[in-house]
């Protein structure tokens, strides 16, 4: 009884260290490219929550049927506008989710860095 | 047993070691599978404190983050929120920074979780691109086993422990699988209780225990079901193995297993489709959540994404938006139908062509539209079709009120130019062959149909019709509308697709009369609509037998009730007028006593009544061959034997009426042009006493009177009804008589029968000289070969007479009894009405007539006469005589 007992107690010892271990191999490679993965999805559904690739496709296609002249400068102005705010909104999106992963890349670094140099300014 | 393309061989390099890991590999798909995970006591414990330890470290993490938010919060609080970079590496966020890290193991940990790998699966049928099989790959299953199916692995080898199993067998992985909770589901459908399965399994536990062993092993039986578990789950995209593929998988291994189901009722195949149905409804539920999330971008009105379109005012008074009504989900989530859904999609993409979907009314059409207008919703379409309007002309709307000569004309030819200035609009116009032949101008103007011919043939949009198979080949086909349409056939679902479609809609109806289906009763819907439904198709039909079951069962049993597929046979046998439902003991004696039921109202003819009564009983109990009428039988003897009167019997005893028997007196068809009585004709569709007869009641006796008397030819048709039970009528509709009995009665070989029976013949002898001799120059041989049975009824003896007779009386004595009066006759009176009654040539029918003047007209005399009251006994002598015994008066 008392052999399992240890048995397990290695086996577990073993564990927690094989996933230490992994642990930053797998947030830098795999865990990484998930979670790129993620934001890509985010973005394209975004891309597409906005319509901006249908106004890009239409953007010199008059408005309502209006064919004739002055409708078409009308529409083109419209639409570029559109397509302009619309931009701002995805950009401002497209940083977030940049920032998300700087964030990722960075933060367990910068923490560690961070806890080491305050243990060694209090030695 | 199964033929499938797992393959399993052993495993070479099987472990020598004292606990046998795996013996086995299995291979389909380029992938090979084994199972490497030890099941005994130190690795159960192992798991179960690895599982504990796991969760307290996780726990631990997350309390760790928590504190070091809050201290990051609470500083800053005290700080007023201003930052610095002092702030960020002072002491006091040690905590903060830590929290970080932990976060980010945290994340790693849940990711991580069991080190595991999701169920591979072939990549074409890879619909969300995040699972690509390797091929050529080794895979542990047991790293795709999700929690629950694992406790059940390590379950099992606590059950064999218990009942002291020499190895884990497919007994015990069963009872450890009855535990879990997702069964219930699965068993509720299936119409069993868990613990009925529970008792039948221990009990098979309990027969077999052994001797206490120190090891026990999975045995090889139960390694080919986990792996072949792997390959169902793998089959149906499912991300892990679970409890459903376990079971599916224990049924379809092991033959015990497979007994304590069948035992209730229960197949491999039930099993599977119950299994089928749960994860199409779990499917349906993901679909629905995309489905809503993608909907919210469709515009709310005429417009389309990219504003190119113009308001279609005209068009939209005439028309229903069906975008829009998918948009808001007021239509019905299509399913399956994937494969017409294509083909429509691949004639636009080919070119711009408009299309027709052909099809029987009820198998599908407007589900395929409405799937269409839901793609368009999700733009889950060809470039052509995206960011279009799916627009549904109302014929009827389009026709009202236009009465004055080009309105109609006028009214297709302003919405033909809106359509083409919006640009964004796809019309359906659904049962087009509805136009063929309308004209405003009382004939003289031009069809509707060549006008609408116009407007399909218009490249700049598209337009997507539909028809039923005959109105396409009368109105459509070759002519100018019907070419400018591309066909595509809409078939008829067969079961499989029949119970997906239904297995969608059996949430609507759970949910709107608060009942609940069991498999069966969704089995039952279609194998009966099928087989007995002939002028509907599915899944329609069904689906309407469901919804009108659910409604039934709510009002018989209360609401929250299971629905089963006795119901549905109760609900179909009301409505066709035939039993179906399982056999009741009631029914079974009675079944059993049918001749003795019969003889109630056929005196004599004991041959004839056994053989139709076990007719009867095949029948009943579905021994019979479905593709034929339930029987052929002939009928030969003297006129009033009792032909005619068995022939009625049988359709009181088996279809509970004698009035809807359908009766063809054949010697009217003597001539060979009055088979258009019988079929119709073009001429005179409304004939067609046949086939007329048995469409509007094809659950009935049919009867043909005096069979040697019709033309030869006639009694050609007859073959093929007899052979295939089925008639083809003059319009091309294919006519069932499989649910029909045919008795034909003939009186050919009559004196001969009469003569021999007097020269004592034994019955057999005269029956077999008849069919090889006297029948042959009436009947063809192979007409005579198509009678299950040729049944020879014998002339009637004296006392056959004299028990007639009293059958008869007793009907007079049923309607005197109502006025209170008791009739009786004395045996010399019933001699007489015997002897009067009977005639050599016409049997026992001048019998009614005879009672009628004897009896029925004396006794009428006495009662205008007022010298019969209440309470009086009648008592009738020969001569028609009456003698009445007064009551004791108490007046």
């Amino acid at each position: 009884m008392i052999s399992l007992f240890f048995n397990t107690l290695k086996l577990f010892t073993w564990d927690i260290f094989l996933s230490l271990g992994y642990w930053p191999i797998w947030w830098y490679t795999k865990g990484l490219l998930e979670f790129i993965v993620t934001l890509k999805e985010l973005l394209q559904r975004s891309w597409y929550n906005l319509g901006l690739g249908i106004l890009f496709s239409s953007w010199f296609k008059p408005m309502y049927g209006q064919q004739d002249w002055q409708g078409r400068i009308i529409s083109f102005f419209f639409r570029t506008l559109m397509i302009f705010y619309k931009a701002i909104f995805f950009v401002i999106w497209l940083i977030v989710l940049f920032i998300c992963l700087l964030l990722w890349i960075v933060l367990p670094v910068l923490s560690l860095i961070i806890i080491l140099l305050i243990i060694m300014k209090s030695e | 047993m199964i033929n499938d393309e797992l393959q399993f061989s052993p495993y070479e390099g099987a472990s020598t070691k004292s606990i046998k890991i795996g013996s086995l590999i299995a291979s389909y798909d380029d992938l090979t599978i084994y199972w490497r995970k030890k099941i005994d006591a130190t690795s159960i414990w192992q798991e179960y404190i690895k599982h504990i330890f796991a969760n307290t470290v996780n726990l631990f993490l997350l309390v760790l983050i928590l504190f070091g938010l809050a201290k990051l919060l609470l500083i800053l609080w005290q700080l007023s929120w201003v930052f610095s970079f002092e702030l960020l590496m002072s002491r006091d966020l040690v905590l903060f920074w830590l929290a970080v890290l932990a976060g980010s193991y945290l994340i790693f940990r849940i990711k991580n979780r069991y080190q595991k790998q999701l169920v591979q699966f072939k990549q074409d049928y890879d619909l969300n691109k995040n699972n690509p099989a390797t091929a050529g790959s080794e895979i542990n299953i047991a790293d795709s086993f999700n929690r629950e199916a694992i406790q059940i692995v390590e379950k099992s080898w606590r059950i064999a422990k218990q009942y002291r199993q020499a190895e884990i067998n497919p007994i015990t992985l069963l009872l450890a699988v009855l535990d879990s909770k997702k069964l219930i589901g699965v068993m509720a459908r299936l119409g069993v209780s868990l613990d009925d399965v529970k008792i039948r399994v221990q009990n098979i536990l309990n027969s077999h225990t052994g001797a206490k062993t120190s090891e026990i092993n999975i045995s090889d039986k139960v390694e080919r079901i986990l792996l072949r578990s792997y390959y169902f789950a793998s089959q149906k995209h499912f991300q892990w193995v679970g409890v459903p593929s376990l079971l599916q998988s224990i049924i379809t291994e092991d033959e015990q297993v497979q007994d304590v189901f069948y035992d209730l009722e229960i197949d491999l195949e039930k099993v599977r489709q119950v299994i089928h149905w749960l994860s199409v409804n779990e499917k349906l539920y993901e679909q629905y959540k995309r489905y809503r999330r993608l909907a919210r971008f469709k515009p709310k009105n005429s417009m389309n994404r990219s504003m190119t379109a113009i308001a279609t005012p005209y068009l939209d008074h005439f028309a229903q938006d069906m975008t829009l009504a998918a948009r808001y989900g007021h239509l019905q989530l299509c399913v399956g139908r994937e494969k017409e859904i294509a083909e429509v999609f691949r004639i636009i993409e080919s070119g711009i062509d408009s299309v027709i979907l052909v099809g029987y009314p009820g198998v599908g059409k407007t589900a395929i539209i409405d799937g269409i207008a839901e793609r368009m919703v999700t733009e889950d379409v060809p470039k052509i079709l995206q960011d279009k309007r799916l627009v549904s002309l109302s014929l009827p709307r389009l026709i009202a009120g236009a009465t004055s000569p080009g309105v109609l004309e006028e009214r297709v030819l302003r919405i033909h130019n809106e359509m083409v200035r919006a640009g964004n609009v796809v019309m359906v116009i659904e049962n087009i062959h509805d136009v063929v032949g309308i004209n405003t101008e009382k004939g003289e103007g031009l069809d509707l149909s060549e006008v609408f011919a116009d407007m399909v043939s218009d490249d700049r949009f598209l337009i997507l019709t539909t028809s039923t198979p005959v109105e396409y080949r009368k109105s459509l086909a070759g002519k100018p509308l019907g070419n400018a349409l591309q066909k595509v056939e809409v078939a008829e679902p067969d079961k499989e697709a029949t119970l997906e479609v239904m297995a969608a809609k059996v949430n609507i109806f759970e949910h709107r009369h608060r009942v609940y289906f069991s498999f069966d009763a969704l089995d039952k819907a279609i194998e009966f609509s099928d087989r007995y439904m002939h002028d509907f198709w599915l899944p329609e039909k069904a689906i309407k037998i469901l919804e009108e079951v659910a409604v039934y069962v709510k009002k018989k049993k209360g609401e929250r009730s299971l629905v089963e597929g006795e119901d549905v046979a109760a609900l179909i046998s009301e409505k066709v007028n035939i039993p179906l439902t399982k056999i009741t003991t009631d029914e079974s004696a009675k079944l059993l006593n049918l001749e003795e039921e019969i003889h109630q109202r056929i005196i004599g003819q004991e041959e004839a009544v056994i053989a139709v009564s076990s007719a009867l009983r095949r029948a009943r109990t579905e021994l019979r061959d479905q593709s034929r009428p339930i029987v052929n039988l002939l009928f030969l003897g003297p006129t009033g034997v009792g032909k005619t009167e068995l022939a009625k019997t049988i359709a009181v005893t088996y279809f509970g009426n004698s009035d809807d028997m359908v009766r063809l007196d054949m010697s009217e068809y003597q001539e060979k042009n009055s088979i258009a009585r019988l079929i119709g004709s073009e001429s005179d569709p409304s004939a067609g006493l046949l086939t007329q007869g048995i469409k509007q009641n094809p659950y009935t006796v049919l009867l043909l009177d005096e069979i040697e008397k019709a033309h030869a030819d006639i009694l050609n048709i007859f073959l093929q009804v007899m052979d295939d039970g089925r008639l083809t009528d003059w319009s091309g509709n294919t006519i069932d008589f499989t649910n029909t009995i045919i008795i034909s009665t003939s009186n050919a070989g009559a004196n001969y029968i009469q003569d021999e029976l007097r020269k004592g013949t034994h019955i057999e002898t005269i029956r077999e000289v008849i069919i090889t001799e006297k029948l042959k120059g009436i009947f063809r041989p192979e007409f005579l070969n198509r009678f299950d049975n040729v049944i020879v009824f014998k002339p009637l003896s004296e006392d056959n007479i004299k028990a007639i007779a009293r059958l008869m009386i007793k009907k007079s004595q049923d309607r005197l009894l109502q006025k209170g009066i008791h009739l009786e006759v004395s045996e010399a009176a019933l001699v007489e009405l015997a002897s009067l009654g009977y005639d050599p040539l016409f049997g026992a029918r001048p019998m009614r007539r005879v009672i009628q003047d004897k009896v029925d007209d004396a006794l009428a005399k006495y009662l205008l006469a007022g010298k019969i009251g209440r309470r009086d006994v009648v008592i009738l002598e020969p001569g028609g005589k009456v003698r009445v015994e007064k009551a004791e008066s108490y007046i």
